[in-house]
């Protein structure tokens, strides 16, 4: 008994440093299902056509962010989730921006046929 | 040289505290990251539109300002600054976006309007175009009926003057009793049967006429030619002395060429013994004498 006692501090320490350098160097690893989920959001409202830079941008980014998780290297794949995550955001914005603007070009355009009809049928009719 | 040094000394102080106790290096990235979010912040668009987008622009901005005044890596800067210029962007885009949205309204309100101004101008023009159609009908049938009536006045013109349709057009055949035999001269009851010529010539003033003479066999071809010239020249005078423009009448004489009887009998010669006058068409136009 005399005898374990005495190794009980050194073996606290020890554990007690261990966990210690475990939460030190250990980073929680970055959450990728919200950047991964704005990716295919993005993807799913057309980005691939609206913003096609900056999707591609996403993907390889969180790509990076695997690989970089696979290294251990923690900080570099909490900075590229969050690029990607920003970047698919981005590109999300841009498609829909890109249509409001679509819709509005297109009733412009309407309008311009219409007014071009306008025109012609008065001047058929005005003619006589 | 002393002094210069001292100059030179004084000169690279301010550089040797700044880099001592100064703000940090400039970071292009955070630099470009902070001129976006000024330009932005300043877009009377960007602010109205996209005030939470900008807002998140602003705090990711501040968190990257802090990392770069912690003087932190470069690579860690160069992180948040990035995040910092793509939440700028992101902020213009949903104000892009917004204000699109709000021009459709406006748009779609300019639209019902044209639309509406189309169907009115399809009305107004369908409208002048049955109009237009009335009135070509109207036109066609007042031109119709002035065409029958002028064919009608013409018809009774032409009973009037008991001339003949033939492949020529009309030709009105004056017999040989206006003459003397052998003279040129009309006789005084002539003017009667020219009466009804004068009339129709006058009447339809785009017409002409051709004036023939015609003689029997009898006699030599040369004074044959000649009474028959002279006989149409006197109904040309008898018709310019009761006022037809003498440019609307034409002369031929044809002697005993063209017979239309026998010249063996003297019924015959009697016929044969004629002016024919041969009248026009609408335009003016007299066609040939073919055999």
């Amino acid at each position: 008994m005399k005898h374990a006692r005495r190794y009980v501090p050194s073996t606290v320490l020890a554990l007690a440093l261990f966990t210690a350098g475990c939460a030190g160097s250990r980073m929680p690893p970055p959450d990728m299902s919200a950047a991964r989920s704005a990716i295919a959001d993005a993807d799913q409202a057309g980005a691939g056509e609206a913003a096609p830079l900056e999707l591609r941008n996403a993907r390889q980014k969180l790509q990076q962010a695997e690989q970089a998780l696979e290294r251990d290297d923690q900080e570099r794949a909490a900075f590229l989730t969050d690029e990607a995550q920003v970047d698919a955001e981005l590109a999300q914005a841009k498609t829909r921006s890109a249509k409001a603007q679509a819709a509005v070009d297109e009733l412009r355009e309407s309008i311009r046929t219409l007014r071009e009809e306008i025109d012609r049928s008065r001047k058929s009719g005005g003619a006589q | 040289m002393k002094h210069s040094a001292f100059l030179l000394t004084l000169a690279l102080c301010p550089l040797l505290l700044a880099g001592c106790g100064g703000p940090p290096r400039a970071n292009p990235a955070l630099t470009s990251a902070r001129e976006a979010y000024a330009t932005a912040s300043n877009d009377p668009s960007v602010v109205a539109n996209a005030p939470v987008a900008l807002q998140e622009a602003e705090e990711a901005l501040r968190r990257a300002m802090a990392v770069w005044e912690g003087k932190e890596d470069t690579d860690k800067v160069d992180h948040y600054a990035y995040l910092a210029h793509q939440r700028v962007r992101i902020a213009e885009e949903q104000a892009k976006q917004r204000a699109a949205e709000k021009d459709i309204e406006n748009v779609r309100n300019e639209r019902q309007a044209v639309v509406l101004e189309a169907r009115a101008a399809e009305a107004e023009s369908a409208e002048a175009r049955a109009a237009a159609e009335r009135q070509r009908a109207e036109a066609a049938r007042a031109e119709a009926e002035a065409a029958l009536a002028r064919a009608n006045e013409l018809a009774a013109q032409v009973n009037d003057l008991q001339a003949e349709l033939t492949k020529r057009g009309l030709v009105l055949t004056l017999g040989d009793v206006l003459f003397d035999t052998g003279q040129a001269s009309l006789k005084p009851g002539a003017a009667r049967t020219t009466a009804a010529l004068v009339t129709f010539l006058n009447e339809n003033p785009e017409r002409n006429v051709l004036i023939e003479g015609y003689t029997d066999s009898v006699g030599s071809d040369e004074s044959n030619l000649s009474l028959s010239q002279r006989r149409a020249d006197a109904v040309r005078a008898a018709l310019v002395g009761q006022g037809i423009a003498g440019s609307r009448i034409r002369t031929q004489g044809y002697g005993e060429a063209y017979p239309v009887a026998d010249n063996s009998i003297p019924a015959g010669r009697q016929q044969n013994r004629r002016v024919e006058i041969v009248i026009s068409d609408a335009e003016g136009v007299i066609p040939a004498r073919t055999p």
